[in-house]
């Protein structure tokens, strides 16, 4: 814990972080802005809101993680690996239990049973 | 100017009253002792402001203590009230509050005891059993501290202005939505634990860098100590959950507050989503919570048995394998909630999968016992009830694991006595037993051996008493938070005997404390005079008792997984070379400032009241900052007062 010689703007990481702090700004901001201005939804919309997040998550690791700079301790690579790997569990399932639950559970449409039944091959006797 | 909060907040129903009263007392007290023993300088210096582990850990312990009493308040006063809430009688409690107190016993219990207990007792042996000074960042610890305390704070305020969340331990959506929750109860449920969360996601990143970076020379993570590793695997879920957890809660809050539709059954939002989430951070918490009591329970094994722990690599495995795993099992605790087969069953069978790992542990510790020389001390005998309870818990995990089963088991009292036996049964027998185990080294002195036996009788006759008989009511139909049931159904002598076996654990707590009182009156007798009580295997034990300020005069280094049994064994000599300066970081109340004005906001925000919400928030930013650039700097104690302070240690211990 040795004290910082330097003055914070010589710093060379100080114009990576004012990198970062911007380019986090226009994520969020393009993000919110466009979700607003856009009330349709559909898939070109999620995924436009989707890369928006994953260039607000590359600039939170590149800039204030420093991902890229240090190699070195392999407890690095195994933290983001792992980091990854329950990023991609929570995102992956969540949409599959919710795609799921909306498959079986809509309750716009009178005829789901019905659907449901002739989806899952069921047959229907009378 | 002060938001929604005016005189109405104030309690007005009599038990309502009393709570706070006896909230307002105890504070009370407690400031009037200090007053009178003019201890309010030596608190501040030696204690609030102190970035030492060890007293931080204490601390921890002290608030969790306070708080397991309350939340077992809460607890008998529900068992009372089921006991009683029969056909025409209703009992001494209102719908409303009963919920409110369902709801606080549970969030209390998992955030403020258990969580509190499992940080206090890591503060206290981690850095020791590593052979470092401090943890890697002495300064967050104490800001974690503080937000816990301040979350524990804003929970207990709501004793005393307005009210809590009644919507359960967990507040679901749509019911803490504000159409069916306008009060500002679960708005404190939501920053109370939105605060204590933040605190424990800083903690989790604290000790992950204190196993990575602070560990003796030459103790490679395989030669680290067990509880070590189960404490990175439980920091490992602590950073990568909480960020879960703080998201939904802020949706949550974003929809109580601003009228968003993350939650809402309108607009395109959905409560299931809720659900999902809030689960998505829950199930890894529990793991959070049980990780480090298994490791606890390895350490306590080992050194009762007088033998090397049984398949350490295959622990290690084993906790890692439920890091990875505990992710992928959430939906278990919404089979019901309309998901196809095709989804229960894998969750289901991931359910069933996460238990082997569980298993090998079980069985680890049998084989550590097998032909080893068992000392029947307390830390062992709560072993030996943890595993009873623990096994008893685990299997019925297994069952409801299977979605079918679990259709009927769902929300019933059967899934109240799983989980409380696998919290009460494994995370706090895990906790105590550490506690006692550990104990010596902290304070110098051991904890009343007898009167320690009779509180493993009282905590295990009492856990079967109060939550057998829930299984049984769960299989006739019981469902979880009814305060008040139909006489015709015969459930009242089960609910009978549930308050009983509550009421036995409360004289177990009882003991404990006349324990504690008993042992501080013998501290003399019952001295640990060579800082090694019970012939311990890792490094903590090659400290006198108790641990110096510093911890480690020298630091060790080490070339055994069980390096202080190898030292005594070989006897190796003592280290030779000369002292050097030791440099200590600075007490600072920062942390207490930072936290305090954390839960201004808090109050602020359960309260609207804006400007103090920003004032705090900005409050914050700034000592953040002022912290950052002007760093107060280390205390340098020379080797000279080291080598002094050493030998009046060895004097000591010779005398």
């Amino acid at each position: 814990m040795s004290a910082p010689t330097k003055s914070l703007l010589q710093d060379k990481s100080f114009k990576l972080y004012v990198q970062g702090f911007v380019f986090s700004l226009i994520f969020t901001l393009a993000a919110y802005f466009f979700a607003t201005s856009n009330t349709s939804g559909g898939l070109l919309f999620g995924i436009t809101l989707a890369l928006f997040a994953f260039g607000q998550l590359l600039t939170q690791l590149i800039c204030f993680l420093h991902l890229d700079q240090e190699s070195k301790p392999r407890y690095n690579q195994m933290a983001f690996i792992y980091t990854a790997l329950t990023v991609f569990a929570i995102v992956a399932g969540s949409l599959w239990i919710m795609h799921n639950l909306h498959y079986n559970m809509k309750p716009q449409d009178p005829n789901i049973e019905q659907k449901i039944l002739e989806n899952e091959g069921y047959e229907i006797r009378q | 100017m002060l938001g929604k909060l005016n005189l109405d907040a104030l309690p007005y129903d009599p038990i309502a009253i009393g709570g706070a009263i006896s909230l307002i007392g105890g504070t009370i007290g407690i400031a009037a002792l200090l007053t009178y023993k003019k201890r309010w300088g030596w608190l501040y210096k030696e204690w609030l402001t102190s970035l030492d582990a060890k007293k931080i850990g204490i601390m921890y312990i002290v608030v969790a203590t306070l708080m397991l009493l309350r939340g077992l308040m809460d607890a008998a006063m529900l068992r009372g009230q089921t006991a009683i809430a029969s056909g025409e009688n209703s009992g001494y409690l209102t719908s409303d509050h009963f919920q409110q107190m369902f709801s606080a016993h549970g969030t209390i219990m998992i955030f403020f005891v258990a969580m509190g207990l499992m940080f206090g007792l890591i503060n206290l042996v981690l850095p020791l059993m590593l052979g470092a000074r401090d943890v890697a960042f002495p300064f967050l610890n104490s800001v974690s501290f503080w937000l816990f305390f301040a979350g524990m704070a804003l929970v207990n305020t709501s004793l005393i202005i307005g009210e809590f969340s009644a919507a359960g331990w967990l507040a679901y959506p749509p019911l803490s939505g504000l159409e069916y929750s306008p009060g500002v109860g679960v708005d404190y449920w939501i920053w109370s634990l939105q605060i204590a969360g933040i605190g424990s996601l800083l903690s989790g990143i604290n000790f992950i860098t204190t196993i990575l970076k602070m560990r003796a020379p030459g103790m490679t993570l395989m030669k680290m100590p067990i509880f070590a590793w189960s404490v990175l695997t439980s920091m490992m879920l602590v950073v990568t959950a909480f960020p879960v957890l703080t998201v939904t809660l802020g949706l949550l809050s974003l929809d109580r507050l601003l009228g968003t539709n993350f939650f809402t059954t309108t607009l395109g939002g959905d409560p299931m989503m809720y659900v999902n989430l809030i689960w998505a951070w829950g199930h890894p918490e529990v793991y959070i919570l049980i990780l480090p009591a298994f490791g606890i329970f390895s350490e306590i094994v080992a050194t009762f048995s007088r033998k090397r722990l049984f398949g350490y690599k295959s622990m290690v495995i084993a906790l890692l394998a439920i890091a990875v795993l505990s992710y992928i099992v959430w939906l278990h605790h919404f089979f019901t909630m309309g998901a196809g087969p095709n989804v229960n069953a894998f969750f289901g069978i991931m359910t069933m999968i996460i238990a082997i790992p569980t298993g090998v542990k079980v069985f680890n510790w049998l084989f550590t016992m097998y032909r080893g020389s068992i000392d029947f001390k307390n830390p062992m005998i709560w072993f030996l009830g943890f595993v009873m309870t623990f096994t008893i818990g685990g299997m019925t995990g297994v069952m409801m694991s299977v979605p079918a089963i679990d259709f009927q088991m769902h929300n019933s009292m059967f899934l109240v006595a799983h989980f409380h036996n696998m919290i009460i049964g494994g995370v706090v027998f895990g906790y105590i037993a550490g506690f006692i185990y550990w104990f010596p080294k902290i304070f110098g002195f051991r904890l009343h051996e007898k009167l320690g036996t009779y509180v493993v009788g009282a905590w295990l006759i009492g856990f079967l008493l109060a939550f057998l008989p829930l299984y049984i009511l769960g299989l006739k139909g019981a469902t979880r938070r009814l305060d008040h049931y139909d006489s015709s159904l015969g459930w009242q002598w089960l609910f009978i005997i549930s308050a009983i076996g509550v009421g036995v654990i409360l004289l177990g707590v009882g003991l404990q404390l006349l324990q504690l009182y008993v042992s501080i009156k013998q501290r003399h007798k019952l001295r640990d005079t060579n800082g090694d009580p019970w012939n311990g295997r890792t490094l903590e034990w090659s400290t006198p008792s108790p641990a110096p300020f510093y911890n480690f005069a020298k630091l060790p280094s080490v070339t055994h997984r069980d390096e202080f049994w190898e030292r005594k064994r070989s006897k190796s000599k003592p280290d030779a070379s000369p002292y050097e300066d030791i440099e200590l970081p600075r007490n600072t109340p920062d942390g207490i400032i930072i936290a305090g004005m954390a839960g201004a906001v808090g109050f602020a925000l359960i309260w609207h009241i804006w400007w103090l919400a920003a004032l705090g928030l900005i409050g914050c930013i700034v000592i953040l900052i002022r912290r950052s650039i002007i760093n107060p700097g280390e205390i340098i104690i020379p080797a000279a007062a080291i080598k002094a302070y050493e030998n009046q240690l060895l004097k000591r211990t010779r005398s």
